[in-house]
């Protein structure tokens, strides 16, 4: 088994016991880093992704394939060329106050994960002041936030005000989900983008990072 | 009274919570991902191997028929109950209860309760699969609805006799103001919701009709101020944060349901797809979280309900199969009166709700369900999509399907679900209670009652007899 499938299986495995001697092996073969992510790390989380979809592979697994790439990308990140981003950008994501509803959050937060994004997940019941705090600390490009109890979306709006009111609302595209949001209120509290599941959730981060904050709007529902 | 006295009191009364209370504080500390990520899953998955249950679900039928493989099913869950206990957040460590415990708690739970008063009183009890004893029906589940809205929807709905209690809808404003988690709005929304509650329930002439409560505050503020307006006994909303996890906000809901006369109902719905894995040991994880409710916090109406991560629902072929799996295995091997929502995805006017409702609602009362609460419209994602017809029709279904057969059942899921199933990842979400209700008179709009009239001559054309709802038919 060459040494690129054989990172593709410790990806999909999730084997943090391994992956990063694989990497330094390829990366010592004259492997390019950006082989290295493409073949190795990209292959491995599309099979991933395929096979969650096909009730195969687990949220456990997609969340370790997930915590793999990032110890791969961390890995080649200094022998990228000039130019090549090892992440597609970086995300602070979190349930809004007062919701403890972890799962569809942590979902999005893998899938995003393991497809290409730099995920920092703050877990549930997160307030407003620790999303902007953390935002500003780690330079993120897209706060994500999520609801399933009505009575913590309103917080999404918060932070889209707390934003605009401090000046820092043009720094972040900000993308809200959960189960009573939709693209009508997600416009209407001023959000960047918006998708109903998980899995649309990287079409969403991914045209949310073609675009300025405030300038457009990214919706996927199908 | 003296003070011993008055412990020995509490002791009866809370005494259960005190002690799990005190082993979330001293249990063995483990940190939430690992618990998410790795004691969970491999829990699971070393169970449904030791029992042979890994590769059962057979989703060309539904609902299972086999007694043996429930059997097996609910000794698996029994077996994750004891090996892996309640973790909780709050502490970072598990709950454990061992075997002499389980045991001596499984012998004491209650197979029946009362809630409600007067013409209002119903008795809860547990059923058995195929059980010819209508199960009792609660409705809606806590759907967002417009402030106005609450009290004509409410009336609309609990005029059917169908209803037996109220849960839902729940508010998004109180009084204009925005209800915000965690903050003094949910405290007050826990007392404006009984204003309306009771005024919407005395229009449709139901004084004394027992409630689920409460709906419209999710952490403990709204239930600590609302909770008690009640004359008891009512059912109280103690629910967990996830499966197989409990925390301090369920627990302070426990101390006050417990001592005003409530009757605990705790679940949190365990994800196909999730943490849990697949359908074989999601339905383990089910099984496992309803039989620690009682030890745990004293629930007399546990039921974690199964969602199909791909959708958030369980009217496909892997959620009906695990949810009417786990059904059976407490049914058939307790006293549990087991409690499971039925998540539909499509929206009011939609056929594709009707068919997932004769879906979800047959699997669960031939399974043996005891209680169940719903509608979930449109997933419960758009706001006002709830009429009162999604509510009679779900009622008359699961009341209709007692005794039903489990081959029966699993016939009907196989010819009904081929209608809808290709839709599950994108649903139509319906109209709007406004769309389809003259609010004023509480009238369908004609088209509707038609589609609704249609759909009930459906149901009785599976084999299902529909009860009338006493409104309409």
């Amino acid at each position: 088994m060459g040494i690129l499938k054989k990172i593709e299986e410790a990806i999909y495995d999730g084997d943090e016991d391994n992956i990063l001697d694989l990497v330094q092996e390829a990366l010592d073969g004259g492997i390019s880093a950006e082989r290295i992510i493409a073949e190795g790390g990209v292959v491995a989380l599309d099979r991933l992704g395929e096979d969650f979809n096909n009730l195969e592979v687990f949220l456990p697994e997609l969340m370790m394939g997930g915590d793999c790439m990032k110890m791969l990308i961390e890995k080649v990140k200094p022998f990228l060329e000039a130019g090549s981003s090892a992440f597609s950008g970086k995300v602070i994501i979190g349930c809004a106050k007062g919701d403890l509803h972890d799962i569809g959050k942590s979902l999005v937060a893998t899938e995003l994960a393991v497809h290409g994004f730099e995920v920092i997940d703050l877990g549930v019941d997160v307030s407003t002041n620790r999303f902007i705090e953390t935002a500003e600390k780690e330079n993120a490009d897209i706060i994500a936030v999520s609801a399933l109890l009505t009575t913590s979306q309103y917080y999404m709006e918060e932070l889209i005000n707390r934003l605009t009111d401090e000046g820092k609302r043009d720094k972040y595209r900000i993308a809200v989900g959960g189960g009573p949001i939709s693209t009508e209120y997600a416009r209407k509290i001023g959000a960047d983008g918006y998708s109903r599941t998980a899995n649309l959730a990287v079409t969403m981060a991914k045209g949310l990072m073609k675009m300025e904050p405030t300038k457009d709007f990214v919706s996927v529902v199908a | 009274m003296e003070k011993k006295e008055i412990d020995e009191q509490m002791r009866e009364r809370h005494g259960k919570i005190l002690r799990s209370l005190d082993k979330a504080r001293t249990g063995k500390h483990i940190t939430e991902k690992e618990w998410d990520t790795k004691i969970l899953p491999n829990t699971l998955k070393d169970v449904a191997k030791e029992f042979g249950l890994l590769k059962t679900c057979d989703i060309e039928n539904p609902v299972n028929s086999d007694p043996e493989l429930a059997d097996r099913f609910f000794k698996a869950g029994w077996e994750a109950a004891q090996r892996l206990g309640f973790y909780c957040p709050d502490t970072e460590s598990i709950i454990r209860v061992d075997l002499a415990e389980l045991e001596s708690e499984f012998k004491k739970v209650p197979s029946s309760f009362v809630a409600g008063s007067g013409e209002g009183e119903r008795t809860i009890r547990a059923r058995r699969p195929s059980d010819g004893h209508e199960p009792i029906f609660t409705a809606p589940l806590s759907i967002q609805m417009d402030e106005e809205l609450y009290i004509p929807l409410s009336q609309g709905i609990v005029s059917s006799k169908l209803i037996d209690f109220q849960e839902g809808p729940s508010l998004d404003t109180v009084m204009g103001s925005p209800l915000l988690a965690d903050t003094p709005y949910e405290t007050f929304a826990g007392i404006y919701e009984y204003h309306l509650r009771t005024e919407a329930q005395r229009r449709a002439g139901r004084k004394g009709m027992g409630n689920a409560l409460v709906s419209s505050a999710s952490t403990h503020f709204g239930f600590l101020s609302g909770f008690n307006l009640y004359e008891q006994p009512q059912i109280a909303l103690c629910l967990n944060p996830a499966f197989m996890k409990i925390n301090y906000t369920t627990f302070h809901k426990c101390f006050v349901a417990n001592e005003q006369g409530g009757n605990i109902r705790s679940e949190s719905p365990t994800m196909i797809g999730g943490y849990t894995g697949g359908p074989e040991t999601t339905a383990i994880a089910s099984i496992a979280t309803d039989i620690l409710q009682f030890p745990v916090c004293g629930a007399v109406l546990p039921g974690s309900p199964s969602y199909d991560i791909r959708y958030s629902g369980n009217c496909g072929r892997h959620g009906v199969w695990t949810q009417s799996m786990a059904t059976q295995a407490i049914a058939r091997n307790s006293n549990i009166i087991l409690m499971k929502t039925i998540n539909q995805v499509a929206g009011p006017s939609d056929d594709m709700f009707f068919y997932e409702t004769i879906v979800g609602m047959t699997a669960a009362s031939a399974s043996g369900q005891a209680f169940t609460i719903s509608p979930r419209s449109a997933g419960g994602s758009k706001k006002n999509h709830l009429t009162p017809i999604e509510a009679w029709y779900n009622a008359a279904v699961f009341k209709g399907a007692a005794g039903l057969s489990l081959e029966k059942a699993n016939e009907i899921c196989r010819e009904v679900i081929p209608l809808f199933e290709e839709h599950l990842m994108n649903p139509p979400k319906g109209k709007s209670f406004r769309d389809l209700f003259d609010i004023d008179t509480l009238q369908p709009i004609p088209e509707y009652k038609e589609q609704y009239m249609k759909m009930r001559e459906f149901a009785e054309s599976l084999g299902i007899p529909m009860p009338g709802d006493g409104v309409i038919c």
